[in-house]
């Protein structure tokens, strides 16, 4: 387009000024085609601009507007002046947080808690959907999969429940189990070598099931010729699985680890917050947890901005990371529009 | 079809000659694999049969018991308790109420916009589209969204927990990639018939979609009923507005209110039991439902999830 437009100028320079020839006036047409053009494309699409304006909307009231906030984190927050009100106060809120040991603390346990799921929470799914796979009978293959989504429609707030009442140290499950075979109640919930454990259990029982589904719709799409040329050249079940189902599915077994990789800074806010106690923070407490306390029980709503701010700028770096790891991979990035 | 080519026979050498014999149809695989998923299907379902059985226990059954408790004197005083002392009939219409009109209002704004990002040659749509996505992982923090609330709707009313909850960006990528699929043709056509994209949305390409409407209603319903977080932060100060599942945090956490009347026989009644069948009552509508979106949700998550 500058090209073209450098050209029509040199041209214009050779000849004398208003004499333009007709060579000149069809050269010039298009730039003003292209305006028109996009003229016409934006008439054509009106309605399709008012459709988009209560959600344009939606996002600038309760999305943008809110952006303004993340300067709290270099303010000293007074409720009565309003956040630009309040005085700025620089470096103060990061240098106060990141000389506690609760920071370090939170990191270290969000850092330890992502490894252990993405080592033992991650793989199970695709083990579960592999012998769901290779199940025959579709009745029983139904039962199972209804049970084993059901856990995921239990909000965090029960499961939690459920967890402190089966854990129980004088009258939970376990505990009686435990004192009918003749040993001592274990209080599991204040033991902080317990709670990794515990937490994990409860993802996998929550998780598993539904992670499953996606891998259930990878293996379902391989082409089912695969599967008989294989057998006719003499392979047999684990043949099968191991040199055709696994190598179809590891595409989106890579993307699913990537994803979960650029989510290492989310440990999970509603597990956590919702088995974890004061006794045990010392191995529970994450990011999420912190920030949220900062907030609701301490009352350093600027030093939790600041804490929070730090999370989300760690958070975008491995996003986007991720993302272009999977965009070269795919060849498509999960969030585009082509 | 012939032996020598069925799968299910083999060939093996009896005096001689070759005979082909019927494959065993389960094997020690077979066996194995299906008592896995079995056990494991188990596990997922026993808690909440468990839930189920202390929910109808009675005191002398709780205090009886060596290891489970099972209801042998079944009552229903533990239900009594949670509806009368914890006025769980209100939370749980609160939440019913919120729930329908949130997911309403949810449904119709998500579809507006997974809609209008199936268009191509739109200006400046992609730019809309990104601005949009740069917000799932991006936002001001806890503070400002409180005052943006407190400003719009106000706080401790229903609205606030309603109305700034009205898009989930993952959710409405999801549906576009369902509005994706229906046909070009279809859509031109009704274009060429004088429909407006309004009209064509809603008459066409919604019933066309319906799997995915239902899975992500699926996924507004739940996370709206299972809420708690921001009931919590937006009525602290109306706390007779609380959801079910505030409620139920509060009384798992022996937070429970003074309630009046009632009549139950407290001699029956014991906390694990009455915890118990809160979270039965809160669990039925998510049961109630689950059957009919599951044959939906199944295909929902594949598509929404992986883009061919």
């Amino acid at each position: 387009m500058n090209d073209k437009k450098i050209r029509t100028e040199e041209k214009a320079g050779a000849v004398p000024v208003g004499a333009f020839s007709e060579a000149e006036r069809v050269k010039k047409k298009p730039e003003s085609d292209k305006w028109k053009k996009l003229w016409g494309k934006i008439v054509r699409s009106r309605q399709i601009y008012l459709m988009l304006l209560p959600v344009v909307l939606f996002y600038i009231v309760y999305q943008y507007v809110p952006m303004y906030g993340i300067v709290l984190a270099w303010k000293d927050w007074r409720p009565k002046y309003g956040i630009f009100g309040s005085p700025w106060v620089g470096w103060k809120n990061f240098e106060w947080v990141f000389a506690r040991p609760e920071l370090g603390r939170a990191i270290k346990n969000t850092l330890i808690i992502s490894c252990l799921k993405l080592a033992i929470c991650f793989p199970l799914p695709i083990f579960v959907a592999i012998l769901l796979n290779e199940m025959n009978g579709t009745g029983t293959k139904k039962c199972i999969q209804t049970a084993m989504y059901l856990p995921h429609f239990i909000s965090w707030v029960i499961l939690g429940g459920l967890v402190k009442m089966i854990l129980a140290v004088d009258d939970g499950v376990i505990n009686n189990i435990i004192s009918a075979l003749g040993g001592e109640r274990v209080s599991f919930l204040n033991d902080k070598d317990a709670f990794y454990p515990i937490l994990l259990f409860s993802e996998i029982w929550k998780g598993t099931g539904w992670g499953t589904i996606i891998y259930i719709a990878a293996i379902s799409g391989i082409d089912p010729s695969l599967y008989e040329a294989a057998t006719i050249d003499g392979c047999k079940r684990g043949g099968l699985i191991f040199r055709i189902t696994i190598p179809m599915i590891t595409p989106v077994i890579t993307v699913m680890f990537i994803m979960q990789l650029s989510n290492i800074m989310n440990a999970g806010f509603d597990p956590v917050y919702n088995l974890y106690n004061k006794g045990i923070y010392e191995t529970a407490d994450i990011l999420d947890t912190y920030v949220y306390r900062l907030f609701m029980e301490d009352h350093r709503e600027a030093v939790s901005s600041a804490v929070s701010l730090f999370k989300t700028v760690v958070n975008f770096v491995f996003l986007i990371g991720g993302n272009i790891i999977t965009k070269k991979i795919n060849g498509y990035s999960m969030y585009s529009i082509d | 079809m012939r032996k020598e080519n069925n799968p299910n026979y083999y060939a093996k050498l009896v005096d001689g000659k070759i005979v082909y014999v019927k494959r065993k149809k389960t094997s020690l695989f077979d066996v194995v694999n299906y008592t896995v998923l079995g056990l494991f299907a188990l596990i997922c379902i026993l808690p909440i049969v468990y839930l189920l059985l202390l929910s109808f226990a009675s005191k002398a059954d709780y205090l009886q018991a060596n290891t489970l408790v099972f209801p042998f004197h079944f009552n229903v005083e533990n239900y009594k308790v949670t509806l009368y002392q914890d006025n769980i009939f209100r939370a749980f219409g609160i939440s019913v109420l919120v729930t329908v009109l949130s997911v309403g209002y949810s449904i119709v704004l998500t579809s507006l916009g997974a809609y209008s990002f199936t268009k191509k040659d739109v200006p400046g749509l992609k730019f809309i589209f990104y601005m949009i996505v740069f917000t799932m992982f991006f936002g001001g923090g806890l503070v400002p969204f409180y005052l943006t609330v407190k400003d719009t709707t106000g706080v401790n009313n229903l609205a606030s927990i309603i109305i700034p909850f009205g898009v989930n960006t993952f959710n409405m990528i999801v549906l576009r990639n369902f509005f994706k699929q229906v046909p070009d043709s279809i859509i031109e056509s009704c274009r060429l018939d004088g429909a407006s994209e309004f009209r064509i949305l809603f008459t066409f390409v919604l019933p066309l979609s319906k799997a995915g409407v239902a899975t992500i209603m699926l996924y507004y319903l739940v996370a709206k009923w299972n809420d708690w977080y921001w009931p919590a932060i937006f009525l602290s100060d109306a706390p007779e507005l609380a959801p079910m599942a505030l409620k139920i945090r509060q009384g798992l956490n022996n937070e429970r209110g003074e309630g009046l009347g009632g009549g139950w026989d407290t001699s029956r009644v014991f906390p694990q039991g009455s915890n118990a069948a809160m979270i039965i009552i809160a669990l039925i509508p998510i049961m109630a439902i689950y059957p009919f979106l599951q044959k939906y949700f199944t295909k929902g998550v594949m598509v929404g999830a992986i883009k061919s």
